[in-house]
């Protein structure tokens, strides 16, 4: 049967079912309840989702969108944050971020071999590995013993970047984080320790065992003939500390090396930039190899982005500028892009940092499927775990979510606001823990903007630093072998996914 | 340059009008004041503010711990705690303070929080044998203050709070010199830094996971530390709590 035959006969079953359906709906529901909007929209939906076919296909391109530390209940807040900012919302709530539109999810395990709740090392390299390691761990085996280099070899994983590249794919990885942090190097970079990402956090054994810094393995022995792409904070990294940088950070390598010099010398049609006004002037078409570190570290909140001294390009700008670049490869390309600063706002207990981080990778998702050819190109955002983030209360729909819980009044919004059992209003946005918990009573919350920038939300248990949480996060594909994303799965599945789907080579199915 | 003068406590306590110690206006930009402090007549500790260029420090060379603030671009300041006993350092962005609800008030940095008081307090003599420091003496917030304020230099020589029954007095009586005000910033660069964005991922580090369990990284208004080597709180609170 040829292709489209195939779609005419999924296009048939699909009207039938849905003649079938409405004609039995007609028989026993009443017409307030078919002609509901409510209804009426969700049939809609699910007749488009019954003709839905599978992409089956090889995905000569793979894209792996993560936010870092960006839970379900981030999603549901960035969400209701994005649509109440929208011209004729209707509360907000029924917004979808772009990619949950997207026809597959399920949702995934995080723990990590040791650990319930993981951090971004164990689990991103659970993603591009396949296999799940011990936490602070990059791209090694759980064999090997934390910060001890010599017990790591031998025990080095191979990643879904590094298939890319044996297959003569382009590849990158962009965050917003330092493009040395635990995420993106999981893609590129062994170590033992996600710390050693400059010579300077090496230890005596690490540097007489020889293991290298994270950002030494990034420009010195790069996976295949070197990323195409890498773009992000930590520039600091890459500079000897004799030097200080365009935005007065002072370089971290004990090395003299200067890795940024390195890049240009090493790599064919290279160009390093560190701020908007370079990245901009890069020339797709006659570069091959593009490095910008536009911070010393990580680069800005995206609620702070337009202060930034020397400008910062966004998540979307980067993701399309890379795109047009990685494009170029004719056997196609694996890209990784980490929005990874929606963990740290919520680590220093700041929501609105956190979902205005959230909305900048919906909108690099859907920068990137503006561009791409979804028949030859798996989409996948995901997280690497979640954090202790609620939504609490029973406020009313459309009710800011930044604010106050105020209760329904019938069709308004009570003008007072619910109280707690202490007599005092509280947000529907809060923490589990956090620097947001006071020891002693609560803070009357009336007088103050909840929804200022700078608010931080009360928690209940005082930790200097929110922490991560264990339950699961969503995983959202569209594209070839997204269908094999359904139900409940282990989050070192996502790996396979991505080898089967894009042929990787790195296990037959 | 330094000008000592009355050295007796218990004179200073009888009449805080008086000056100790008197010093000139340093010819350089890396200088700072040493001050001794005392809860009710008992000698607490000892507080350091260091200049260096634009940036302020705030130290307690008792116990190793102090605050610098980076301030040479007013509207992306920076900010780091120390550690010197564990050669630490803990780094804070402009975008790490702003999330944290810091609101920077140079001013209350670069004074102990004094600078943004003086206006609600009300302004007496020139201090006894210290003609460059002025008196003024007043209530906020239910605190009674003393203060001897050095115009020059833009901080106190004295202060002095009473609040029910306590009395806390912060008296400077040290210049610091540029070597050594050098010393101490050039060392802290050599502390092994950690930004504090990376703190929540660094859980197994035992330092670190010991400041995240007590708190001490909180989003308090950094401003100075008190006779016990904790953090106080920011203007009007000189008598108030530790965070």
């Amino acid at each position: 049967m040829n292709r489209t035959s195939q779609i005419l006969t999924v296009l048939a079953k699909a009207v039938a079912s849905a003649l079938l359906a409405s004609a039995a709906q007609a028989a026993v529901l009443p017409a307030h309840q078919t002609s509901s909007s409510w209804y009426t929209s969700a049939a809609s939906d699910i007749s488009a989702k019954a003709m839905t076919t599978p992409r089956t296909g090889t995905a000569k391109n793979v894209i792996l969108f993560v936010g870092d530390g960006m839970g379900v209940s981030t999603l549901t807040a960035a969400r209701i944050y994005q649509g109440q900012k929208k011209a004729g919302n209707q509360g907000g709530e029924e917004n979808r971020l772009s990619f949950e539109t997207f026809p597959y999810s399920a949702l995934s395990k995080t723990y990590s071999v040791n650990q319930q709740t993981p951090d971004s090392a164990p689990t991103m390299t659970a993603m591009v590995t396949g296999v799940k390691t011990e936490d602070g761990m990059i791209s090694v085996s759980a064999d090997s013993i934390r910060a001890n280099c010599e017990s790591s070899k031998g025990n080095e994983l191979v990643s879904a970047l590094e298939l890319a590249e044996a297959k003569g794919k382009a590849t990158g990885v962009i965050s917003t984080a330092r493009v040395t942090h635990a995420t993106p190097a999981a893609t590129y970079a062994k170590s033992p320790e996600r710390n050693w990402e400059a010579d300077s956090n090496l230890t005596a054994e690490a540097k007489a065992n020889g293991c290298h810094d994270i950002a030494y393995q990034l420009v010195m022995t790069p996976p295949g003939d070197g990323l195409e792409v890498a773009l992000g904070g930590g520039r600091s990294y890459f500079l000897p500390n004799t030097t200080t940088d365009g935005e007065g950070t002072k370089g971290r390598r004990k090395d003299d090396m200067d890795l940024t010099s390195q890049w240009t010398t090493r790599f064919t049609n290279a160009a390093y930039v560190w701020n908007a006004e370079q990245f901009a002037a890069v020339d797709v078409a006659t570069t091959d190899h593009l490095l910008g570190l536009f911070e010393g570290s990580h680069m800005q909140y995206e609620a702070d982005r337009a202060d930034d001294l020397g400008g910062e390009p966004s998540l979307a700008e980067m993701t399309s500028k890379a795109l047009d670049l990685l494009a170029k490869n004719q056997n196609g390309y694996f890209l990784m892009v980490e929005a990874g600063r929606i963990d740290h706002a919520h680590h220093a207990g700041n929501a609105v940092r956190a979902l205005a981080d959230t909305v900048a990778l919906s909108d690099a998702v859907a920068a990137a499927v503006a561009k791409v050819n979804l028949d030859e190109t798996l989409i996948i955002v995901t997280a690497d775990h979640s954090h202790v983030f609620t939504i609490a209360g029973y406020p009313a729909r459309g009710n800011p979510i930044l604010g106050l819980v105020h209760d329904p009044d019938d069709t308004e919004i009570r003008p007072t606001p619910s109280l707690a059992a202490d007599g005092l209003p509280y947000t529907t946005l809060g923490y589990t823990n956090g620097p947001g918990a006071k020891n002693g009573p609560r803070a009357d919350l009336s007088v103050i903007d909840t929804a200022g920038l700078d608010f931080m939300q009360q928690a209940q248990v005082p930790l200097g630093s929110e922490t991560h949480a264990g339950e699961d996060v969503a995983i959202y594909a569209i594209g070839p072998g997204a269908h094999l994303f359904q139900g409940s799965v282990e989050q070192h599945q996502i790996f396979h996914v991505i080898n089967q789907a894009g042929d990787l080579g790195g296990t037959k199915y | 340059m330094l000008r000592s003068l009355l050295t007796a406590t218990s004179l200073l306590l009888a009449l805080p009008a008086a000056a100790s110690f008197c010093p000139d206006q340093p010819a350089t930009g890396s200088w700072g004041l040493s001050y001794q402090l005392d809860n009710n007549g008992q000698r607490s500790g000892t507080l350091e503010i260091l200049r260096h260029g634009s940036d302020t420090a705030l130290y307690n060379p008792d116990r190793q711990i102090g605050e610098w603030w980076v301030l040479a671009d007013s509207k992306r300041p920076r900010f780091h705690r120390l550690f010197g006993e564990q050669q630490r350092r803990i780094d804070y962005t402009t975008g790490d303070l702003r999330a944290l609800g810091v609101n920077v008030n140079i001013d209350s940095i670069e004074s102990f929080a004094m600078a943004p008081l003086l206006s609600h307090l009300k302004a007496g003599d020139a201090v006894a044998d210290c003609p460059a420091a002025r008196h003024y003496s007043g209530e906020i917030n239910g605190s009674h203050y003393e203060v001897n304020w050095h115009s020059a230099l833009k901080l106190p020589l004295l202060l002095e709070t009473r609040k029910a029954g306590q009395v806390r007095r912060w008296q400077a009586n040290a210049l610091i010199n540029e070597p050594t005000v050098n010393q101490r910033f050039g060392q802290w660069l050599d502390f092994q830094p950690t930004d504090f964005a990376d703190i929540g991922d660094m859980e197994t580090d035992p330092f670190l996971a010991k400041l995240i369990t007590q708190g001490f990284i909180e989003h308090a208004h950094p401003t100075a530390y008190n006779s016990d080597g904790t953090v106080i709180s920011s203007e009007g609170d000189h008598a108030g709590h530790g965070h």
